[in-house]
């Protein structure tokens, strides 16, 4: 899916809006998210305290508006501008993509609750396609698996061995070292793949 | 999420749950909340404007939100909602006709009440700002996942 002129202006427009209370938007949407869909909190286990509110919370909702802001600048090329990001969150942090999706949802409600009068149907459903596009660039890397023949003949999905001190440029030429010449792509029926050549696995 | 029980209950209910979906609706302005609802749907997820061809011009979105018919339907859509709000204890009971209806004479795609659900969703936390806590948000979506999940029932 492509954001058309119309769409990019409408989503720099309204977060020219937000982005002033980006901390703000952020610690609520995640704080939300672990306690609206409680499945979430699975990839936070290592923080001390989970609650809407609390320091990690805060602080990492302060990070994904980070993430959100580069997005808008980076918005006509998000495969590019997001890659590193993409990396993280596919051979770091393993998130399944569903979860964008429900992130970006939270997201979308708090910006309703704090700014009711710019969050028109326009401005929704560009930001809707922003962020669904968004999902999928963070997703992307996930969603490339490379399939490659063990010694022995039999195939088996290639798994990085990820140290302690592994940064995820390492765990990337890693993947370089070893991915066969082609790609297998494994397509989720709710994300729309953009057709990248195995030369995007520089 | 959802407990489904083989006893006479289909979902448990708390009562923070039952006291906020009453009165959320006991407070709602079905004239604003209604046509809102139904026309941010068909300007967010524009396929679903194929469910109502006859209605006139949906050309863009201000033609949308200025559609008498899709005002008049926002409010009949929020007042089937009331059904469901009388009867929490078996929505599945009380949305069986209603299943039928949207399967064998209006054909809806059941994938689509997930998505006016969703946009509910938004303009009621539009409505209400701060006071929709993420606790509140979370007895709503839970509520609309089951009048969903009733309404795709009778599909086959």
């Amino acid at each position: 899916m492509s954001l058309t002129e119309k769409d990019k202006a409408a989503v720099k427009a309204l977060w020219n809006k937000v982005s002033k209370s980006a901390d703000a938007v952020g610690a609520d949407a995640l704080g939300r998210m672990l306690s609206v869909y409680p499945q979430t909190k699975t990839y936070f286990s290592h923080w001390s305290d989970l609650s809407f509110g609390s320091a990690p919370v805060k602080a990492h909702g302060k990070k994904i508006m980070g993430g959100v802001a580069l997005a808008v600048a980076k918005i006509d090329d998000l495969a590019a501008g997001l890659l590193e990001l993409s990396e993280l969150h596919a051979f770091k942090l393993r998130v399944d993509p569903n979860n964008f999706k429900i992130l970006s949802h939270c997201i979308l409600v708090v910006v309703a609750t704090m700014f009711p009068k710019d969050f028109t149907p326009e401005a929704h459903v560009a930001t809707d396609k922003f962020m669904s596009a968004v999902g999928l660039a963070l997703s992307e890397r996930t969603l490339m698996m490379t399939v490659q023949p063990t010694r022995n003949g039999a195939s088996g999905v290639l798994v990085l061995p990820l140290t302690a001190t592994s940064s995820t440029t390492m765990v990337t030429r890693q993947v370089m070292a070893t991915s066969p010449k082609r790609a297998l792509y494994r397509c989720s029926s709710d994300l729309r793949m953009s057709k990248a050549a195995p030369v995007a696995l520089r | 999420m959802l407990q489904k029980t083989r006893a006479t209950k289909m979902v448990e209910w708390t009562d923070f749950e039952r006291d906020t979906i009453q009165n959320i609706f006991a407070q709602l302005d079905y004239e604003e909340i209604g046509p809102a609802a139904l026309s941010r749907c068909l300007v967010v997820y524009p396929w679903t404007q194929r469910y109502f061809g006859k209605f006139g011009n949906l050309y863009n979105a201000a033609a949308i939100k200025s559609n008498p018919m899709i005002a008049v339907h926002g409010k009949t859509i929020l007042h089937g909602l009331d059904r469901a709000v009388k009867n929490m204890d078996d929505i599945k009971t009380a949305y069986k006709e209603l299943s039928v209806l949207h399967s064998e004479k209006l054909h809806v795609d059941p994938d689509n009440f997930k998505l006016l659900a969703d946009c509910l969703t938004i303009v009621l936390a539009a409505k209400l700002g701060s006071a929709f806590t993420p606790d509140v948000q979370a007895a709503f979506q839970k509520f609309m996942a089951v009048v969903v999940n009733s309404l795709g029932r009778q599909y086959h």
